[in-house]
This record gives C-alpha cells, structure tokens and sequence, in this order.
C-alpha cells in the first residue's frame, strides 16, 4: 500500500509507544541498583525528616499558637515544592523487602498506581494549603491543613511500616 | 366508561400506597431524630466501626472485622449489623446493655474480652441505648462472622467466667466531685468510650489490663504491632501539650512534623476526628494527667 511506504517509520514509531505505554500501566519504574539502596534510603528518610521541620510550622498555625503570615506561606510552599520530588525518593527496589530497616513498605511497588494517586492527592492538597496560606483566611487554612494531613495520613496508614525492633 | 374507572381507581390505589410510604419516613419524631444524633456520636468516639468492619478490604460497615491476632489466639470481630440471622438484628435493648455492662450475650454465654467490655460497661444506659439506636438504624447485611481461632485450651467461653473475676470490674462510671467538668468529661470519653487503655496498657499475664502501669504502652499489642506510651512522661507523650494531643485526635498531625498511622490513623479517621474540639480536648486534658510511667518502647507509626 502507498501510505504503509511513505510511513514507514510509523510502524516502530507505534510499537515504541505502546511499549512505553505497556511499561508505565504495569508500573515500571527506574530500578535503583543494590549498592545504591542504603544511600536511596537515607535520603528519603532525610527528605520526609526535612519535610517534617516545614510541617511542624503549619501544624503551629492551625492549632492557633502562632500567627498566619510570610513564614507559614514561605513553609507551605516548600511541603508544596516537597509533594513534586517526592515520588523521586521512591525508586524501585528501595523497600523493606532489599532493606529490612528500611519503612517504605514492598507492597509501595505492587500497588504502584494507587501509590502514584495518592502522592498526586498530597500534590494537590499542598497546593491547595499554599493558596489558603496567601489569602491569609485563617478558617480556610485550618480547613486546608486538616486534607493535607489526611493526605499524609493516607499513605503512612498503608505504606510505612513500624519502626523495626 | 369502564376503563376510565379501573384508570381511576389505579391512580387512586396508587396515591394512597405512595402516602402510606411516605409517612412512616416522615413519622419519626424529633426525639427520635435526636437520639440518632446521640447515637452516630457515641458510634465514632467507641469507633465500633474500625474493628467490625474490614476496612482494609472495603468490606461493608459493621459486617465483620479483619483479624485480630493477639498473643491467645486470633479473634474475627463479628457481624453487629441489624441482621436478624447474622447481625445482631434479633437484640432487644436489654440483651444490648447486657452485652456492653456485662460482656454476656443473649444466649447466655460470655464474650472473649477482646471485645473490650471492660471499658464500655462504664458507659451509662442512656449511651449504650443511643448507640444500639444508631447501630440499628444502619443497613442490615447477611453476612455470617468468621469463627474465633484459639487454642484449644481457650475454646471454653467458662474460662471467661474466671477471667472476669481476676480482671473485670462492672458498672458505669461515677463522676470524680473533686475533678473539673472537663477532667470527668475526658475520662468517661478516654476510659468508657474510646476505650484508650485496651490497646495502650501492658497486659497482665492473665491479659487483664495492667491497671498499676495504665496507659504506658505494650510491646505485644494487636498483630504484635508496639502500642506507644501515652502517660505524661518523657518516654511516652510528656513533650506534648494539651493541644498537640487534641490537634493530633483531630488530624493525626503530631507535634514533631509527623503523622500517625497504623491502627491509630483508623482510630482517628473513623472515631476521634469527628468528636467536637471541647470533646478532644477533655479527652487530652485527662490523658495529660494520669500517673507518668517511664517506659521506653520502640514504637509503631
């Protein structure tokens, strides 16, 4: 046939895509070698401990102990900032199931797709914090709070494990 | 001619059953409106729902719990829906304040204290009524409770009997006078409703509740999971304010930037989050105040 001829290139082009498309439905996702996996681990859980310092500050607004204002945004923006890098800390094969001390739960990587949601509704929840924090609507604040922390909630519910004894 | 009268006594049969449906809907009186309301805030602080409902396999509400594997054994917290076959639809209101005071069921026999009766028999009648109300007014599902795995050793209900004279102290609880409104408050929230000790007392070796160490964790919680320490010490919740304790009931948010998770994320997600802001912080302000028990453990999320 004359189009299959002249477009040619749309016959690999299409069988990249759908491989591409196969491989991000069944979760594939960059594996972190072994060795790398103790220096993967420290740096989530530097980055959750980091994220931590930011929360605590918001947690302080919303229980009415210190003032809304540029500080509260200014921490609102990075839990906001953190939301977006922080599927990147979750790399493939850096679970509890390679590293046992670890807390990211295996089971992170078998429900990847519900994962990649919730980490979206965190995204969106933060975002959502930020805008209240600027308007400086104290109400709306306290409201916005409260979904991120479910937010947070809702993943450390399922997918981080105990301390390990 | 005939046809336009069959047409209207139809229609006219047809409104008088579209009127008998409506009104029994309508015929609930504001007391009864009331007591529901009661009964729903009763529901969330004892948080019935986290236990009878498999919340990790979205099962429907009350129809029966995931496992509980405790050091005796594996208990299936069982179908309490309206079910007249599988639920606890045949209940009258006595059988349900016996079950609650006494930790006896219609039949007779006595429950595993699993079912931490232990705390609700502090409840008052009027409390254990509203909830049976509410629980009541919820839909009925056939759905049968999954059998108990104990050990053989344990599979006689008599040895409760034995338990229950060791361990088991009935009655509702009585107002401290020499205590404010809001410590009294907290405590028949924290002890009669949601029934904090259960999981954050270390047991006796007969698994009664440690009451000299009450509050101060255990190590050999539910699914083995590390019930933290929640006395006023520096190794359990001494750092935190009043507030940090009523804020992290509403929103699991703790005051070192984190979140709570595991059993208590249920806790709070179907139980403390949908208490009032008085009520979390009575329950805070009498948490706060029990007898500091130093005890480190390394704790669950």
């Amino acid at each position: 046939m004359k189009g299959v001829q002249t477009c040619w290139w749309a016959v690999p082009l299409l069988a990249a895509a759908v491989i591409l498309v196969a491989g991000s439905i069944a979760g594939a996702q960059e594996k972190v070698s072994k060795d790398r996996v103790p220096a993967a681990s420290k740096a989530r859980s530097d980055f959750m401990k980091s994220n931590a310092e930011e929360v605590k500050i918001l947690t302080s607004v919303a229980k009415g102990e210190a003032p809304l204002d540029a500080k509260t945004v200014a921490a609102a923006e990075k839990v906001n900032a953190n939301s977006s890098e922080l599927l990147s800390h979750f790399p493939a094969g850096s679970g509890d199931d390679v590293l046992p001390k670890d807390r990211a739960k295996a089971v992170i990587w078998k429900e990847w797709s519900k994962f990649t949601g919730l980490a979206d509704n965190f995204k969106k929840a933060t975002g959502a914090l930020v805008v209240a924090a600027k308007s400086g609507d104290v109400k709306e604040f306290n409201a916005k709070k409260d979904q991120v922390d479910q937010a947070c909630g809702a993943c450390h519910k399922s997918y981080r494990g105990d301390l390990k004894k | 001619m005939t046809t336009r009268l069959a047409h209207g006594i139809a229609s006219g049969v047809s409104f008088l059953f579209a009127i008998l449906l409506v009104i029994p809907a309508s015929a609930q009186s504001p007391a009864d409106k009331e007591q529901l309301r009661r009964g729903e805030y009763i529901f969330h602080a004892a948080d019935c729902y986290s236990c009878h409902t498999d919340t990790e396999h979205h099962g429907p509400e009350l129809a029966g719990g995931a496992p509980i594997k405790t050091p005796v054994g594996t208990f299936y917290p069982p179908n309490i829906t309206p079910d007249a076959r599988f639920g606890i639809g045949g209940w009258s209101d006595a059988d349900f304040i016996r079950a609650l005071r006494e930790g006896v069921s219609p039949d007779g026999h006595n429950f595993y204290p699993v079912f931490p009766y232990g705390s609700f028999t502090k409840m008052s009648d009027r409390d254990i009524l509203d909830l049976k109300a509410y629980i009541f007014s919820l839909p009925a599902v056939s759905a049968p409770s999954h059998p108990h795995e104990l050990p053989f050793y344990l599979r006689w209900r008599l040895l409760v009997s034995g338990w229950k004279i060791l361990n088991f102290v009935e009655g509702p609880l009585k107002p401290d006078p020499t205590k404010d409104p809001k410590w009294n408050r907290g405590r028949y929230l924290a002890e009669a409703l949601a029934h904090c000790s259960e999981c954050h007392s270390p047991r006796t070796i007969t698994m009664g509740i440690d009451r000299s160490a009450a509050y101060s964790g255990n190590p050999s919680g539910p699914d083995g999971k590390t019930i933290p320490n929640i006395t006023p010490d520096d190794s359990g919740i001494g750092s935190w304010s009043e507030s940090d304790v009523a804020y992290a009931l509403k929103t699991g948010a703790t005051p070192d930037g984190d979140v709570l998770g595991s059993f208590m994320g249920d806790v709070i997600e179907h139980g403390t989050r949908y208490l009032t802001d008085d009520d979390r912080a009575a329950i805070a302000h009498y948490i706060k105040s029990v007898p500091p028990i130093h005890r480190v453990l390394r704790t669950a999320d």
